[in-house]
């Protein structure tokens, strides 16, 4: 009989074209949406300062390995030299 | 400051410093200051964490020390700006590629489906109108390949390739701005005025002064062979004005008084007083930047040949789409052959390798202003060298003193350094040190000098006729004698070295003898060159033959040239460029500037006169001639990868066409498949060319 759900529609549709509007831009509901972005910011810097962390910590490991690897080119080098003089 | 060490390895220190938060300029600052440390080899500032990592060679103490010690200078802080460094543009772009794959990420994982939808409908509606528009323009180009392929997906439904598809265009769009603003911002800094000192007229003449403390109204000289420093209007005098670096013009410009005079552009004839408009800023980085963004004839051949190509192929392949179509009845099929277009990848990985080749180029000191000019080192086969500067040091020392007439050594010394101190040849910093190092001062005690492109300096002092310069000048040109009874002393001057001569008032005063010796490695880069495949080597000096003809044997060129003119290394360019060879020209001084135009590629070394650094093609360092094996290696394996990529893309994509007009691949995969190797053969692209 009667469609309730074009009628919750039609009711939504009218309270948010009177009321809501109104609530979405006034003051109160303008300082929810500037802490959100400033929070949202910080998010991003705390995102940017743990990727560049991590690619610091990358780049540390990198060292080591190549300092490694030099190492034992280094005392292969040594061995080898060592082994025709006898 | 304050620091703590965070990890350490031999040569290697990470350290943290003991503040809330660094800006970027003061991490560009500590780097600089970093960087200048004796033994320092790398330094690398992250302002977000406040560490610093720095690789050095030798004391560690002193790199601890120096770290401890360090304190921001505010005042010089101020002065920086966000071009100075490229740490404000790729920071910008880190974060516009996190945010994008952060969203995606979010959108694929997190959002309903229909919300899904919804935002995958409005953002193909940006790419749609792309394409529409092209369409309108009557261009059949790749724009309206990527809108039929996502209108069509939008058609099917098929949200997740839409979506997919229209991420990695807009991944591969925003690597390829990432790359060619940073490619064109490091450009422009190594181009950038290298000018730090300028000579202002004051009352007392012309004083030698930091660029920095010019302000407007300020009146500059500008002599033969040098710079422009600051944006101004012509005072007095007239010169010739190379404003290649400006317009791309190669010919001079005449300015005479009332004129205005830009930075950057270089004075090949004659002397100018300038008053300045406008102070030392970021100006003249911004018209570089625009030069590079704009300069389509830096494109190289081959480059230029694959994009048009590219473009050509579009209407192929929205035929084949058709016709498959029509052929096998099946959406699916046409539709995977939709997704596939040569294009995209041929346009992003081809700008992407020549820029990176430049920029690989530019971390080894060697600065390239266009693609087409490594395309040019890779296919030269004949090498044309200036002597001075180049295949010897730039720093020729003076020997010996030979005083004609009642002339003593200290007198010759004097007058000559006093010609010689405004000019920029290597001869005459020589000769300039050297009454530095004797303690021969001399008070500007001539009136106006006249510079002789590769001949010699001529003024008057006390009245009488000063010249200096090469024996042609001298004895030829000028007409000046040998004094009686000094014939004999004439004839025996060590022939082993470049002789300077200066006459006052008609008669010789006195022989500077400079030894000029030659680069170590000189011979050993002709060799390799030779390997790399050059053909034919020639050297070209204005200096005497007895000299070159020593000169040419050590280093071992097929021919040399002595003695000559400016117009004659220029000439000899034209002539082999005409028989078909494309040549390398190397130089270093003003007398080189017209060769290096007429070259298929100039090459300055970057210790050299201004305007040479401002004429050529590529700068290189100085301190090595092996950095020239060097650029020909880089340049030959970007034609390598650049052939390569054009033979990968055209080849993938074709098999991917006939597997989807097979129907062996579905749209999602033929799409997932095409966009990812665009992108990996993009990325590819970025990497280095040598080790």
């Amino acid at each position: 009989m009667i469609d309730w759900k074009k009628v919750a529609l039609f009711c939504g549709g009218a309270l948010f074209g009177s009321a809501g509007i109104r609530i979405l831009t006034s003051k109160d509901a303008r300082k929810v949406y500037t802490h959100t972005t400033a929070a949202v910011l910080r998010m991003k810097d705390c995102a940017m300062e743990n990727y560049t962390r991590m690619q610091e910590n990358c780049e540390d490991i990198l060292a080591d390995a190549k300092a490694i690897n030099e190492e034992r080119a280094l005392a292969e080098e040594r061995a080898a030299d060592a082994t025709p003089a006898e | 400051m304050k620091c703590t060490i965070l990890h350490e390895n031999r040569g290697r220190l990470r350290v943290h410093f003991d503040l809330r938060r660094m800006s970027m300029a003061q991490a560009d600052q500590m780097e600089e200051s970093l960087l200048s440390l004796p033994g320092v080899k790398q330094v690398k500032v992250y302002d977000l964490t406040c560490d610093a990592v720095v690789c050095f060679d030798g004391d560690r103490n002193a790199v601890l020390r120096a770290l401890a010690d360090f304190n921001f200078d505010t005042e010089a802080l101020a002065l920086f700006t966000p071009e100075s460094s490229g740490r404000a543009l790729n920071r910008l772009y880190q974060e516009k590629l996190l945010g994008l794959l952060v969203w995606r990420a979010f959108k694929r994982f997190v959002l309903p489906a229909p919300l899904r939808a919804v935002f995958t409908a409005v953002s193909s509606v940006r790419f749609i109108a792309r394409g529409l528009r092209c369409l309108f323009r009557r261009k059949l180009e790749v724009e309206v390949l990527d809108a039929a392929s996502i209108g069509v997906s939008m058609i099917r439904r098929d949200f997740k390739t839409a979506a997919s598809v229209m991420f990695l265009l807009k991944l591969g769009e925003l690597l390829e701005v990432w790359t060619r603003k940073k490619s064109a911002g490091d450009l422009a800094r190594s181009l950038s005025l290298n000018v730090d000192r300028v000579w202002l007229k004051t009352e007392a003449g012309e004083v030698l002064v930091p660029v920095g403390q010019v302000h407007p109204g300020d009146e500059v000289c500008v002599h033969s062979g040098s710079v422009i420093p600051l944006d101004g209007r012509v005072v007095s005098g007239e010169a010739s004005v190379n404003q290649a670096s400006l317009t791309g013009e190669s010919l001079a410009v005449l300015k005479s008084v009332g004129a205005p005079v830009y930075a950057g552009t270089a004075v090949e004839e004659g002397d100018l007083v300038v008053s300045v408009e406008q102070q030392a800023g970021s100006g003249r980085y911004d018209q570089i930047v625009a030069m590079i963004e704009q300069s389509e004839k830096l494109k190289s051949e081959l480059e230029t040949r694959a994009l048009a190509l590219a473009d050509k192929l579009v209407p192929y392949s929205l035929l084949g789409t058709a016709l498959t179509y029509l052929l096998t009845r099946n959406v699916t099929r046409a539709v995977s052959i939709l997704m596939v277009d040569y294009s995209c990848a041929l346009k992003l990985s081809m700008p992407l390798a020549v820029l990176s080749a430049m920029r690989e180029c530019g971390g080894r000191r060697i600065t390239v202003k266009g693609g087409k000019y490594l395309e040019a080192v890779a296919k030269a086969d004949t090498i044309v060298f200036d002597k001075t500067g180049t295949l010897t040091y730039a720093e020729p020392t003076v020997a010996q003193i030979v005083p004609f007439g009642d002339n003593t050594e200290e007198n010759v010394l004097r007058v000559a350094a006093c010609l010689e101190e405004h000019y920029p040849h290597s001869m005459a910093n020589a000769v300039v040190c050297y009454a530095r190092e004797q303690g021969v001062t001399h008070d500007e005690m001539h009136a106006e000098v006249e510079y002789v492109v590769a001949h010699g300096i001529s003024s008057r002092i006390d009245g009488e006729k000063a010249v200096i310069g090469s024996h042609h000048f001298i004895f030829e040109d000028e007409g000046c004698v040998v004094p009686e009874g000094e014939r004999e002393k004439f004839r025996m001057l060590p022939d082993e070295y470049s002789h300077l001569y200066l006459a006052v008032g008609g008669v010789l005063a006195g022989v500077i003898c400079v030894s000029d010796p030659l680069r170590g490695e000189a011979s050993e880069v002709l060799a390799e060159l030779r390997k790399l495949g050059i053909k034919k080597a020639v050297m070209m000096t204005g200096d005497n033959e007895r000299t070159a003809a020593a000169i040419a044997a050590q280093v071992g060129v097929d021919d040399y040239h002595a003695e000559v003119l400016p117009e004659d290394k220029a000439r000899f360019v034209e002539r082999e460029k005409a028989e078909g060879h494309t040549v390398i020209m190397i130089g270093d001084g003003i007398n080189d500037s017209p060769a290096l135009s007429a070259a298929d590629v100039g090459i300055a070394i970057s210790e050299g006169a201004a305007i040479a650094r401002e004429i050529a093609d590529i700068t290189v360092g100085a301190d090595d001639l092996r950095e020239l094996v060097t650029l020909r290696k880089i340049a030959a394996g970007l034609q390598r990868r650049t052939r390569g990529n054009y033979r990968f893309v055209i080849s993938f994509n074709s098999a991917l066409i006939v597997l989807g007009a097979l129907g062996v691949l579905p749209p999602t995969t033929s799409a997932l498949l095409h966009n990812l190797s665009t992108l990996g053969i993009s990325l590819k692209s970025m990497t280095n060319l040598l080790k």
